[in-house]
């Protein structure tokens, strides 16, 4: 065999190697090495119950149109505003392989982040093999538990596709000499655009940052002011293309996105964050990649040297695949202080996937240093097997220094059984009332039971306590408690084409006798014993206004209010 | 053509190898896992993903290496794939409905343009040898 099929068969062992051990040692982990499971796991926050449930109604009514009413305050209209290509891949693969819903989300996330690994390989490759080879071993910090795997159980699934799709977006364009690479480049982006399209914007100010200065430059050196503007398209045709072809095939979720999601988070100009106040268990700071950090420095560093060695070559930069990975590499790092500028918590997101974005970086850096090791060892050695010797052991270090395995989260089977039968024996426009757990801190899970729910917070819950207390066992019908509800995008409904109005008005005063069915959890841990006694007191109260326990388990009962509207906190 | 045919029926036994390959990556990953269900999900993801986006990078065969046109190839097909769901899921075909016509018409569409095509046979056409690489290719 010749030594060219040897290397290509050992990258190729490499590079299965590697998939498995992202798959394995990361999203495999959190779903505890099963791809079937009773109940969603792997689910640690608000936001993953948000994409599981939302992907389970486009499964239940096979399209999207709307949103469900149970996660939109019971409103019928709310046209289905997040971007679909998360949910849609999920229930296609769903329905395929017959997975629950939640399983195969997770298996699509997970996917993303082996397939992302690979992607930033090739990627890295157009600069050397030895660079992408020299860039895995930063990619197995996504496996760790925490803060990076927090892109799987902290429900930062959309942008994790999102920025798959972005790392291929930026390969495509490494492989812009190809016939057509506009289709590949425009396949990607579309990606973000309909995934998680704030990587979207991040790509377009890069793109506007490379064409702002390119164009500015040629117009001050060159006479033919006009000629130089058009040779600026004409050298750059094909990404031009890409971005008609991706605009066009996105095209009727460019209204939804401008309409509501902008309307919603403008940008409001400068604003520093240090720390992510939306995510702060998922803050990243360079720091955490330990003695990696030390690489991805000397790798800008040395970056910044070759850019500056070949700083004419830099206006053929989307046509340069030795420097392309490398600044925009050097871009995501820049993506992730955002921060400093405004960006906040879209550019706390984008330090989720530092390291596979700055996995270029970190190879290039690395480099430098073995660079005259192997170049030494190389005189008997292959270097390239050198090179992935090196590759091996510093992933072996990297594993073994700095991985945390990541916790395979859900919630109590005895919560999930009762919220599916709430689902499947409730009628469609029932309400239920759900009473404070520490279950539902997570309030987005509440919408596995399919319904309106209204959700006593332990504020909410604790006020009920004083109250009895303080009124001898008598406790107000009207109450202060929270619509579990995803009004990020402020509920909105269409107009027009490109107009949407938004549900306003929003009460937060309930009648507690109003509901049709209401949750409540009988067990709690001995610090909420006070908890556990309002509980009581209330199914005490509830029994004697002639509610029937429809659903019972060890740890909650669900009561159907048989005279809705009338007496339930009978004495 | 009839050479792109026979060179097809080649990658699809690679193809085939990959899919055994993939099956023992899903097991060792996700271990407790019984056989059959990850046999069914790995057919899945290759049915849905992987197939219809080798179809599509066909045209690149040559230029771009198996495994880079298979992993660019999953990734655009979770793409397209997804966003031709959506559409379709709002213009009246359920998704239930969708999960063999959807994969397979963008199989077809991309083999016929494929066939069609001048490209993919880079190596006879452009007089190069099996063994000689284009520019963009491996260093």
């Amino acid at each position: 065999m010749d030594k060219e099929k040897v290397e290509g068969l050992v990258e190729t062992v490499l590079l299965v190697t590697f998939f498995t051990l992202i798959l394995y040692l990361g999203p495999a982990t959190a779903s505890d090495h099963r791809l079937r499971h009773e109940l969603p796991t792997g689910y640690g926050a608000s936001d993953a119950y948000q994409h599981q449930t939302r992907a389970q109604a486009i499964y239940d009514t096979g399209q999207y149109r709307k949103e469900a009413p149970y996660m939109m305050k019971g409103f019928k209209d709310v046209i289905g505003f997040y971007p679909p290509v998360l949910p849609h891949a999920t229930v296609l693969l769903a329905r395929t392989s017959g997975l629950p819903v939640y399983d195969s989300l997770q298996l699509v996330v997970g996917l993303a982040l082996a397939l992302g690994a690979l992607m930033v390989y090739h990627f890295a490759r157009s600069m050397s093999r030895a660079v992408a080879l020299l860039s895995l071993p930063l990619t197995f910090f996504m496996t760790t538990g925490a803060p990076f795997l927090g892109v799987v159980t902290f429900g930062q699934m959309p942008f994790a596709l999102s920025s798959t799709f972005l790392i291929t977006t930026a390969w495509a364009i490494s492989r812009i000499s190809l016939p057509r690479s506009r289709l590949l480049i425009a396949a990607a982006l579309a990606g973000t655009i309909m995934t998680h399209t704030s990587e979207t914007l991040f790509f377009s100010i890069f793109l506007a940052a490379f064409f702002g200065i390119l164009t500015t430059v040629r117009v001050i050196t060159e006479k033919e002011k006009l000629n130089s503007i058009k040779a600026v398209i004409r050298e750059n045709k094909e990404l031009i293309m890409a971005l008609g072809i991706a605009t066009a095939a996105t095209l009727y979720f460019w209204p939804l996105f401008i309409g509501i999601w902008l309307k919603m988070q403008p940008y409001v100009g400068i604003k520093v964050e240090t720390e992510s106040a939306s995510f702060p268990a998922a803050t990243v700071h360079l720091w955490q990649f330990k003695l990696a950090y030390a690489a991805i420095i000397i790798g800008l560093i040395a970056t910044i040297v070759l850019a500056v060695q070949k700083r004419k070559e830099l206006e053929r930069l989307l046509h340069n695949p030795k420097l392309f990975p490398l600044i925009f590499s050097a871009y995501m790092m820049l993506a992730g202080y955002g921060t400093y500028l405004g960006f906040g918590l879209r550019s706390f997101q984008t330090r989720l996937y530092w390291p596979l974005t700055l996995a270029p970086l970190a190879g290039y850096g690395i480099y430098q240093i073995v660079k005259p090791v192997t170049a030494i060892i190389g005189k008997r050695i292959n270097p390239f097997i050198a090179t992935a010797t090196i590759t091996i052991l510093l992933s072996a270090f990297v594993v073994s220094a700095y991985y945390e395995k990541p916790a395979a989260a859900s919630m109590p089977k005895q919560h999930w059984d009762a919220m599916r039968w709430i689902a499947g024996n409730a009628p469609e426009d029932a309400k239920v009332w759900v009473m404070y757990s520490d279950v539902y801190t997570q309030t987005s899970m509440l919408y596995n039971d399919e319904h309106f729910n209204y959700f006593v917070e332990r504020s909410d819950a604790a006020d009920m306590i004083n109250e009895i207390s303080a009124n001898n066992g008598t406790l107000n019908r009207n109450r202060r408690v929270s619509v579990a509800a995803d009004t990020g995008a402020g509920t909105p409904y269409r107009k027009g084409l490109f107009s949407f109005g938004r549900h306003l008005g929003e009460t937060s005063i309930f009648d507690m006798c109003s509901a049709d069915y209401y949750l409540v959890d009988l067990a709690f841990s001995e610090r909420s014993a006070q908890l556990q006694q309002l509980n009581l007191f209330l199914i005490q109260r509830f029994a004697r206004s002639n509610m029937t326990v429809e659903y019972k388990n060890e740890w909650l009962v669900v009561l159907k209010n048989n005279n809705r509207g009338g007496e339930c906190l009978a004495a | 053509m009839r050479h792109k045919i026979s060179e097809l029926a080649d990658e699809l036994k690679t193809i085939a190898i990959f899919f055994v390959a993939a099956v023992i990556v899903m097991k060792i990953a996700y271990y407790r896992e019984n056989l059959p269900e990850v046999i069914r999900a790995t057919a899945s993801i290759f049915w849905l993903f992987a197939l219809p986006g080798y179809a599509m990078t066909l045209y690149w065969k040559g230029r771009l290496g198996l495994i880079e046109r298979l992993a660019a190839g999953t990734v655009a097909a979770l793409a397209i794939s997804s966003i031709a769901s959506y559409y379709l899921g709002i213009s009246g075909l359920k998704i239930q409905n969708q999960t063999i016509i959807l994969p397979a018409a963008i199989t077809a569409v991309s083999l016929f343009f494929y066939l069609k095509s001048s490209a993919g046979n880079l190596f006879s056409e452009k007089g190069l040898s099996k063994n000689e690489k284009p520019k963009n290719e491996k260093q």
